[in-house]
């Protein structure tokens, strides 16, 4: 069982459907009904996109803004439902998609942090005996009692890495929360990746820092609108993804890829 | 191992998802308590606004029931109006909640994996909290004006439940009804207003029975039994037959039943609503 993939996309499309009118409501839904069609706008986000994340594997992501990632992530989170296709996911997932905690940024990052425990399911117990170590590691002790909506980006982004990497996750999702951390934390949180690698049973990271993903992961994938360009060792990977971002031209750039 | 596969409007495992949801008891209720602390109901003050509303609004049913029917009122009337007020405060609040529990809470359910059912549940736990003080209010006027302390009281326990069961299975329509018309929130107070005059709130039970031979219809209203029997039993000490009591039960879990069909059936696609 331990070598069959810990994360199986196969062959998963996703799109949004976004109506035009700002929001849905009753009397528009009946004024427009037997007009057949409304005005949807739609937007492939994702597109028949395979892949598999073995055991321990770190799996890095890149592309362009729009390029699907977070889409992807939310996908694999169980969070949206792909269109077609099938996703397989082993285990307990952590994810920290857009700054994870944040019930209510009226509320305290203590309240935040509780709150984010148990609704992941954990039990209190659990959840207080995890708190003293999160609070430690993000080191904004003296914070925790002010609601979330005072705290600067980069402290939001602490929290949010503290709260998802001490919930002993086996899948640990992290979209660009280490890109808003000063140097300082980014070390940290570095060092805590690795120290997850072994223990937990895969990760897939988001970022646009080229230097994190070719520091933490073992295989990158390249995404551009919904479709997977390339994915293979981080080096080939991120030559390839900056040539691109110089030419802008995906075709130019796979030619001697 | 789990398995994501296209949103087909379906149902999630009943078991599982009630097992994910009692797992998450916990979350309901600390979430209840620090939006309360947010929104200072759980101070005296915050506990007097929320009993000052409804109880405006039964001194003015109370003129207005005094000037229409000329003073002849059933026995116990202000305990009975305040009664019945109470709890339709509590339902028009959990329903109004709950409503907005899952479109406030875009960011949440598109990053984040949990049972979305917690949600309006943490809303109308809630609602049941803030009824609390005003239960209080209400027994201290049973014992001033009403028929005073008696162990028959104690029925009204097991109607408050029926109630309960009732304001969840509303609470997941009018939380699903938001998602995809966004104006429910906003027509639910009339809504609610229609349906307090619907029920015997202001007259009693017994005066729709004496107006004509037909009176079963008035049980279509799941909510006209349940207080019927809650107002009958707190403003009269009156006792109710086993038949009133199915009838306020079997209501109660055809609603949560709806209710729960209508957001599990529909819950897969919150993410790409809000
Ligand atoms: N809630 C939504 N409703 C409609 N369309 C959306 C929604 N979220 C994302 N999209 C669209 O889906 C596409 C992919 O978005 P996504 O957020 O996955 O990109 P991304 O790769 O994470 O970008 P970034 O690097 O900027 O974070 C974009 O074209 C975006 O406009
Ligand atoms: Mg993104």
């Amino acid at each position: 069982m331990s070598d069959s993939p810990v994360i199986s996309l196969h062959d998963v499309s996703f799109t949004y459907r976004t109506q035009i009118s700002r929001k849905p409501n009753f009397m528009e839904a009946v004024r427009n009904a037997g007009r057949g069609q409304r005005s949807t706008k739609l937007v492939h986000a994702l597109k028949n996109v395979t892949f598999d994340v073995a055991q321990g594997e770190v799996l890095g992501i890149v592309g362009a803004n729009g390029a699907g990632k977070s889409t992807l992530m939310r996908a694999i989170g169980g969070i949206v439902p792909p269109d077609e296709g099938e996703i397989r996911v082993r285990g307990e997932i952590s994810a920290l998609l857009a700054l994870g905690v944040g019930f209510n940024p009226q509320l305290s990052g203590r309240e935040n942090v509780i709150l984010a425990g148990l609704a992941t399911g954990l039990s209190r117990e659990v959840v207080e005996e995890q708190y003293q170590a999160i609070v430690e590691f993000a080191e904004i002790e003296e914070f925790m009692d002010m609601p979330m909506r005072t705290y600067s980006s980069g402290m939001y982004s602490r929290l949010g890495f503290a709260v998802a990497t001490n919930m002993n996750p086996d899948i640990l999702l992290i979209d660009e929360a280490l890109s808003t951390g000063d140097a300082h934390f980014k070390e940290k949180s570095s060092q805590r990746i690795k120290e997850l690698k072994d223990s937990a049973g895969a990760m897939v990271i988001v970022s646009h820092s080229m230097a994190t993903l070719k520091e933490l992961s073992n295989r990158l994938l390249w995404m551009h609108k919904g479709e997977v360009i390339a994915t293979g060792e981080p080096e080939k990977i991120i030559d390839a993804y900056s040539k691109f971002l110089k030419v802008g031209n995906i075709n130019a750039v796979m030619e001697d890829f | 191992m789990r398995v994501f596969k296209p949103f087909k409007a379906g149902f999630p495992n009943f078991r599982i998802y009630l097992a994910q949801i009692w797992q998450r008891k916990a979350f309901i209720h600390e979430l209840s308590l620090a939006e309360r602390r947010l929104e200072h109901l759980d101070t005296v003050f915050g506990a007097i606004w929320t009993i000052l509303s409804p109880m405006l609004m039964a001194a003015i049913y109370y003129l207005l029931v005094m000037v229409l029917q000329g003073g002849h009122k059933p026995p116990n009337f202000l305990v009975h109006l305040l009664a019945g007020v109470f709890i339709f405060n509590f339902i028009s609040v959990s329903a109004m909640r709950c409503a907005r529990s899952i479109t406030n809470s875009g960011r949440l359910i598109t990053n984040a994996n949990f049972p979305r059912a917690i949600l309006p549940l943490t809303q109308t736990w809630t609602s049941f909290l803030q009824l609390l003080p005003a239960l209080a209010i209400l027994l201290v006027a049973q014992v001033t004006l009403g028929p005073g302390l008696s162990w028959t009281l104690l029925w009204a326990i097991p109607d408050l439940a029926i109630i309960f069961i009732f304001a969840v299975g509303f609470g997941f329509l009018t939380a699903t009804a938001n998602v995809y018309f966004r104006d429910t929130a906003a027509a639910l107070p009339y809504f609610n207003r229609v349906w307090t005059y619907a029920s015997p709130v202001l007259y009693t039970a017994d005066q729709v029975r004496n107006l004509s031979t037909h009176d079963s219809w008035m049980y279509v209203n799941p909510l006209f039994a349940p207080l019927e029997i809650w107002s009958g039993t707190i403003a009269q000490l009156q006792t109710f037959p086993l038949h009133l009591w199915l009838i306020s039960l079997g209501g109660a879990v055809l609603f949560l039943m709806l209710g729960t069909a209508v957001f599990l059936y529909r819950e897969g696609e919150f993410a790409v609503r809000v």
